[in-house]
């Protein structure tokens, strides 16, 4: 099987300071899950590859050595000033450009979302332009053959196992698995392999549909905060001993239809 | 010819289809040499993007005039899914501001009761396809026949809730018509100044609220998060039809083939009928300490929210969270305890109808979301909350008796 993995990284604290360049990055905790379904397979089809990829700031290098360090053959990362602020059409664009690069390959894995608040939308947009089949939601994948895979995935109230024909695009849940932790030999080993760093020029793109200013999607304002949209005005302080005011005037709000007043 | 990078996938079906070999493969955008081409049209048809036509201009912007809300909504046993009533409702309001059209499309195995309903709820149109083959794990029936439905009606809007396959359909659908989609929304709004669509949503790891716009494709497409809208005010029958389009997908068959069904337990708490919600936070110390969020809980009939703070302390589970990683809420009553306000919560719980706070620090700012604050050890005031509630009922039911 060639597995391709896409790994986001991300500010390893969220809500803290705006610009990304402050807070230092994360591989993204879902995908590491991804990761480890592809090293799990890996492990059970002889002559498996796994390839991770990434789109991101340079200098990101070290967080890929981790990916390297925990399994991966190959870590593949996409940077370039024309690709700052795409949103997830032009993500997906140019993610798919570099799967075109990394042909063939048999499954793309993701997680189900970053945690910096990403959309989980760049799946099956990358899936639609590669025109291969996706799954959301996928707990396992079962068994593997050179044409299918069988797997698990759950909606909001169904489990379903499944077979699909490969290739295909699958985004692994956070339960699916817990991601190891790089070994020493691993580590040694991934010193002798190489991050391998592609840029638009290497995509052969072209700069349309994709970066900021070309994402169909642009920011009119970003607010602050303390950004509340239904604003009530701030809040009346009551002493502990004045507990009956409180559920006085919150009693007569209610419409308890079992007449439990408060 | 020329080829509309932005909209190319790369499906390669022109150049094998150009007896001329004028499409050149050696960047990833494909370029057409002019020097060979004939402008026999060959790539043009065989292109499933509609990426290749005899137009100067390398411009994905639509530039026919598109116009109408399309939905896409879903059912749950037979009836508009919650989170479609809230895109109903969202559907609507857009409507009362550009008084176009409102058509909504439903696809399922058994959705005909709940195209009516939508038609009662004020829907002007239905589109409806109902089949066997069409469950909710064949992505691609649905994802397919929306898109080839939303290319013949050309909307300008397209709304849409969260949940599994609707992420799936809008993802793939506004890939291909090359166009933008904005997820998980909690505001949608028509603004005359930008051009239709306006959406809020969280940005930058949530730090932010971020109104965003899809200025030059259409349609503009948005995924609205559940619990963020109010389902349709009152039934108001608009004297909507429905248009039955099953036989559309004759001849269509999911690569999914399914070995095996389970219902399981909701992966979301069932919010949206509670009318109190008790939510704790960290300021509650550990675990333990629940047990007086239990003991209120009960009392009040209430249900249990909590922060990603508590959720990731493991002293509840996911399926508690509230706000913008887990459900938006809007009980008539919100009792926020030891919680301090992040703007990732309060998005959450915004929208409740009253909020009382408790938090040790006058500062925290869940009192700027708050009707009432008390200044305490959430560890002391909620027993005393419970009993009071408690002396106040037997009192009054003292009282009753008399
Ligand atoms: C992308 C992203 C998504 C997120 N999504 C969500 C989400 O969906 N939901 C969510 O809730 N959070 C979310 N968060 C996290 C959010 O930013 C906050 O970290 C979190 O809400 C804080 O939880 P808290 O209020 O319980 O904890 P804290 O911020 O630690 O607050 C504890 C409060 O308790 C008070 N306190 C302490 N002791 C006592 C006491 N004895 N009595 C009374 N008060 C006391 C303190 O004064 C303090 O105000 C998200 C963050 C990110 C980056
Ligand atoms: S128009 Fe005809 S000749 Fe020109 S590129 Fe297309 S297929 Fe080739
Ligand atoms: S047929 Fe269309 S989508 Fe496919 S490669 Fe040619 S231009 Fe691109």
């Amino acid at each position: 099987m060639d597995i391709i993995v896409c790994v986001k990284q991300v500010p390893a604290r969220q809500g803290e300071g705006s610009g990304r360049e402050s807070v230092p990055l994360i591989n993204n905790p879902n995908d590491l899950n991804a990761l480890e379904e592809a090293l799990r397979i890996k492990e059970l089809a002889d002559g498996s590859r796994v390839t991770t990829l990434s789109m991101g700031p340079p200098g990101c290098e070290g967080l890929l050595r981790e990916l390297l360090a925990a399994g991966a053959d190959e870590a593949v990362l996409l940077s370039s000033p024309g690709f700052a602020g795409s949103d997830t059409y032009a993500t997906s664009k140019i993610l798919a450009a570099a799967v075109h690069k990394l042909l063939p390959f048999d499954l793309i894995l993701t997680g189900e979302r970053a945690i910096d608040g990403e959309t989980g939308q760049v799946g099956p947009g990358l899936a639609a332009i590669l025109e291969i089949p996706h799954q959301l939601g996928v707990e396992q994948v079962l068994t593997f053959d050179p044409h299918s895979v069988i797997i698990d995935k759950v909606n909001e109230t169904y489990a379903w196992r499944i077979r699909l024909p490969i290739p295909a695009l699958l985004t692994i849940r956070r339960s699916a698995n817990t991601p190891r932790i790089p070994s020493i030999r691993g580590r040694l080993a991934a010193s002798s392999k190489q991050v391998i760093v592609w840029d638009q020029h290497d995509l052969g793109l072209s700069g349309a549909g994709i970066g900021s200013r070309e994402s169909p999607t642009q920011v009119i304002r970003t607010v602050k905060s303390d950004y509340s949209y239904k604003s009530r005005g701030a809040a009346v302080f009551i002493g502990e001993h004045q507990l009956d005011e409180i559920l006085e005037t919150v009693s007569a709000a209610l419409d308890q239809p079992d007449g439990r007043p408060l | 010819m020329r080829i509309c990078t932005a909209r190319c996938s790369r499906c390669l079906n022109c150049v094998s289809q150009c007896f001329f070999n004028a499409i050149s493969t050696a960047s990833h955008d494909l370029v057409i040499d002019e020097a060979l081409c004939t402008d026999c049209g060959m790539c043009r048809d065989s292109c499933p993007m509609d990426a290749i036509s005899d137009e100067m201009h390398d411009d994905p912007v639509e530039t026919a005039e598109q116009r109408g809300i399309c939905l896409y909504l879903t059912a749950t046993a037979g009836r508009l899914s919650e989170g479609s009533l809230e895109v109903l409702g969202a559907g609507l309001r857009l409507k009362e501001h550009n008084r176009q059209r409102l058509t909504a499309f439903l696809l399922g195995e058994y959705v005909h009761e709940a195209a009516e309903e939508a038609i009662r709820c004020g829907a002007d149109e239905v589109w409806m396809a109902e089949h066997s083959r069409l469950t909710p794990y064949a992505v691609d029936l649905h994802a397919g026949l929306v898109t080839d439905w939303l290319k013949e009606l050309g909307p300008s809007i397209v709304l849409s809730g969260d949940r599994s396959l609707e992420r799936s359909v809008m993802g793939y659908a506004a890939v291909r018509l090359h166009t933008g989609l904005c997820a998980d929304c909690i505001q949608a709004a028509i603004d005359p100044q930008h051009e239709g669509l306006v959406v809020t949503r969280t940005a930058f790891g949530g730090q932010l609220m971020a109104d965003i716009h899809i200025p030059r494709h259409r349609p503009q497409m948005a995924t609205l998060k559940e619990g963020a809208f109010r389902p349709p005010p009152v039934y108001q029958p608009s004297g909507g039809l429905i248009v039955n389009r099953t036989d559309d997908i004759s001849g269509l068959n999911s690569v999914y083939e399914l070995l095996e069904s389970r219902k399981i337990e909701r992966l979301r708490n069932d919010f949206a009928n509670a009318q109190i919600i008790v939510a704790v936070g960290r300021g509650i110390g550990c675990a333990e300490q629940l047990d007086s969020v239990y003991e209120l809980a009960d009392l009040l009939d209430a249900r249990i929210g909590a922060t990603r703070a508590v959720v990731e302390s493991g002293w509840l589970d996911v399926t508690h969270q509230i706000g913008q990683s887990g459900t938006i809420v809007r009980p008539q009553l919100y009792i926020a305890c030891g919680i301090s306000g992040a703007l990732q919560h309060t998005i959450g719980m915004d929208q409740a109808d009253r909020v009382i706070a408790i938090n040790s620090d006058r500062d925290a700012p869940i009192f700027q979301y708050a009707d009432y604050g008390i200044v305490g050890d959430v560890r002391q005031v909620l027993p005393r909350l419970s009993e009071r509630i408690r002396e106040r009922r037997a009192a009054r039911s003292r009282n009753g008796m008399d």
